[in-house]
């Protein structure tokens, strides 16, 4: 090789030292030309890295980066789509004139899209999912708090049924997305359940507010008064039937000894007028007669002294003012009774409890004990709900 | 040496021609015709198709890219590739139509069964024996269908703003709800049937 060399260089510079130097230069530079043309020539299409490239860019489409980080997607996949092309674009020109330099930095570029997209597709999911089981967390706390509530409504608050109908069934919404892997559409469907449970709540407190400002406040008051009054003075108990909280209060020497949960007519909150109207009464009333076992269909039954005279007054008030059918009459048989405990308005005006808690009522009632049955007790300050 | 010149001649026809090769515009503009045409539906119905067809494209794009810098220029492999981008697109828009109409059938569908659903259970609480007893929880279940025909109504909503998921789901809720107050009428129902005898 050496000798091959020393020819040539021969051959380029036959005479003097001078024309031997151009000859080494001119060697030079041939081997140089011929390195840079076998360095061009052995450089390869990137194809593995394009490769890599595109599978970064699936999986971050997999993951659901066209949901989640669309842009950084996008970037991505223009970023392969122009790589491919400069691949293309090199490959097809002569081995010595091709330069990848710019389809690596293409590649590059969908790579870190790719991972970006991928990373902020992770991390975006994950708080969707996130929020979207906090937000069912919500609405099912929310819906088992509606359920108390819905122990309040009667048929007669249909837009809070619909209200919370609708809760429930986002909910469901929420759970099939949540299934589907969809945690935006179950964030929203979950969203839409608490907005709902939240407005049938404010129509709620808004009856809760009308009924502890009521006009028939002061009445309300003065029965209770005069019932644990009453009791007192007869060394008895008094019981107050409040039917805003659903609950009925002993008062023994003028204290609030128990309290009972109770189920009312399926008029709820509406004051009783006439018979069939299935509304519980207000008034201040005394037990007329006790019946125990087998002599009710409800277990026990303290009956009460409905309809009272002012009962009567209304009675005749109303009709003359032609708010009841005629032939109507003001009903009667209001009792408070057993076979309750359902945790919803049921009975045709009465007050009932469960089966045990007329057997302890039975051993403190007698025939004359005071009941008030009042819209909202004043005496009890615990918040109605 | 006329051979000569004759064949030189022709040698200089075939690269003028081969050498002037237009770049195939008019299949170029076919295939993003059918693009354009194809990606308003295919991106969110049938996304998989659609990548499929933006590959093609690329590779159609890079294809007269590297022609059009060479010299002899052939565009042939590149009019391939753009008809196949072109029946790609195609195809995207169609699985695209496929998958919409799938997705609109079956919340159709499932709305049509929810409906039937109240309606039954409608039918079977104005059957229901009636005291007092069952009033409130008739009263209730009542209250409860007259909100399921309100997401109904939604559902149809969601229907004409094309999110059939949605319909599907809250029909679906409002199917299951409904035959549940329909089998506990039915329960209710059997008992008292139960307790006559």
């Amino acid at each position: 090789m050496a000798r091959s060399s020393f020819i040539l260089i021969n051959r380029l510079a036959p005479g003097g030292t001078a024309r031997r130097r151009e000859g080494r230069r001119a060697l030079f530079f041939l081997a140089l030309l011929t390195l840079a043309l076998s360095q061009g020539a052995c450089e390869t299409p990137p194809l593995a890295d394009l490769s890599r490239a595109r599978s970064e860019v699936g999986r971050a489409e997999r993951e659901g980066a066209l949901r989640y980080a669309a842009e950084e997607l996008g970037q991505a996949e223009e970023a392969v789509r122009a790589a491919q092309r400069a691949v293309v674009l090199q490959s097809a020109r002569f081995s010595f004139r091709r330069d990848y330099r710019q389809a690596h930095f293409l590649i590059q570029r969908a790579r870190f899209y790719a991972v970006q997209a991928l990373r902020l597709t992770l991390l975006r999911r994950d708080a969707a999912h996130r929020e979207a089981q906090e937000e069912m967390a919500k609405l099912t706390d929310s819906l088992a708090r509606s359920r108390e509530v819905k122990r309040f409504l009667t048929p007669k608050d249909p837009s809070i049924h619909r209200l919370l109908m609708g809760a429930e069934i986002d909910l469901d919404v929420a759970e099939m997305k949540m299934k589907a892997q969809d945690f935006t559409g179950a964030l929203q469907a979950a969203k839409s359940g608490t907005s709902r449970v939240g407005e049938a709540e404010q129509q709620l407190l808004s009856t809760i507010v009308q009924f502890t400002s009521h006009p028939d406040l002061s009445s309300w008051r003065k029965w209770v008064e005069d019932a644990v009054h009453k009791g007192r003075g007869q060394g008895e108990v008094a019981f107050v039937v409040d039917k805003l909280r659903r609950r009925m209060t002993v008062y023994r020497q003028g204290k609030a000894a128990q309290t009972y949960s109770v189920d009312l007519g399926l008029g709820g909150m509406e004051r009783k007028l006439r018979a069939g109207d299935d509304a519980t009464p207000e008034g201040l009333y005394q037990i007329q007669e006790i019946r125990g076992p087998g002599q009710t269909r409800y277990y026990r039954a303290f009956l009460l002294d409905y309809p009272n005279a002012q009962d009567r007054r209304r009675f005749e008030e109303a009709r003359r003012k032609g708010l009841i059918p005629r032939g109507a009459d003001p009903g009667g048989l209001i009792e408070i009774h057993g076979e309750g405990g359902r945790d919803r308005d049921w009975t045709k005006g009465c007050v009932a409890l469960t089966n045990r808690e007329m057997d302890e009522l039975a051993r403190m009632v007698k025939v004359g004990t005071p009941v008030a049955i009042v819209g909202y007790n004043p005496r009890d300050q615990e918040n109605p709900w | 040496m006329k051979r000569s010149w004759l064949g030189l001649a022709v040698l200089a026809l075939v690269l003028a021609t081969v050498a002037c090769a237009k770049p195939p515009q008019s299949d170029s503009d076919a295939a993003k015709a059918a693009m354009d045409d194809a990606q308003p539906m295919a991106e969110k119905w049938a996304s998989a198709e659609w990548q499929a067809a933006q590959s093609s494209m690329s590779a159609a794009q890079a294809e007269i890219d590297a022609q059009n810098q060479k010299w002899f220029k052939n565009y042939d492999h590149a009019k391939e590739l753009l008809a196949q981008a072109k029946a790609d697109a195609e195809k995207a828009k169609a699985a695209a139509a496929t998958n919409k109409e799938t997705a609109k059938n079956e919340a159709t569908t499932a709305i049509a069964d929810a409906t039937t659903a109240v309606e039954a259970a409608k039918t079977a609480l104005a059957g229901a024996p009636k005291g007092k007893d069952t009033k409130a929880d008739l009263a209730l279940f009542q209250q409860d269908l007259d909100g399921m025909s309100t997401t109904l109504s939604e559902a149809q909503t969601a229907m004409q703003s094309e999110d059939y998921t949605t319909a599907k789901d809250k029909a679906n809720s409002v199917k299951e709800k409904a035959t549940s107050i329909s089998d506990q009428i039915a329960q209710a129902a059997a008992k008292k049937a139960g307790g006559k005898k």
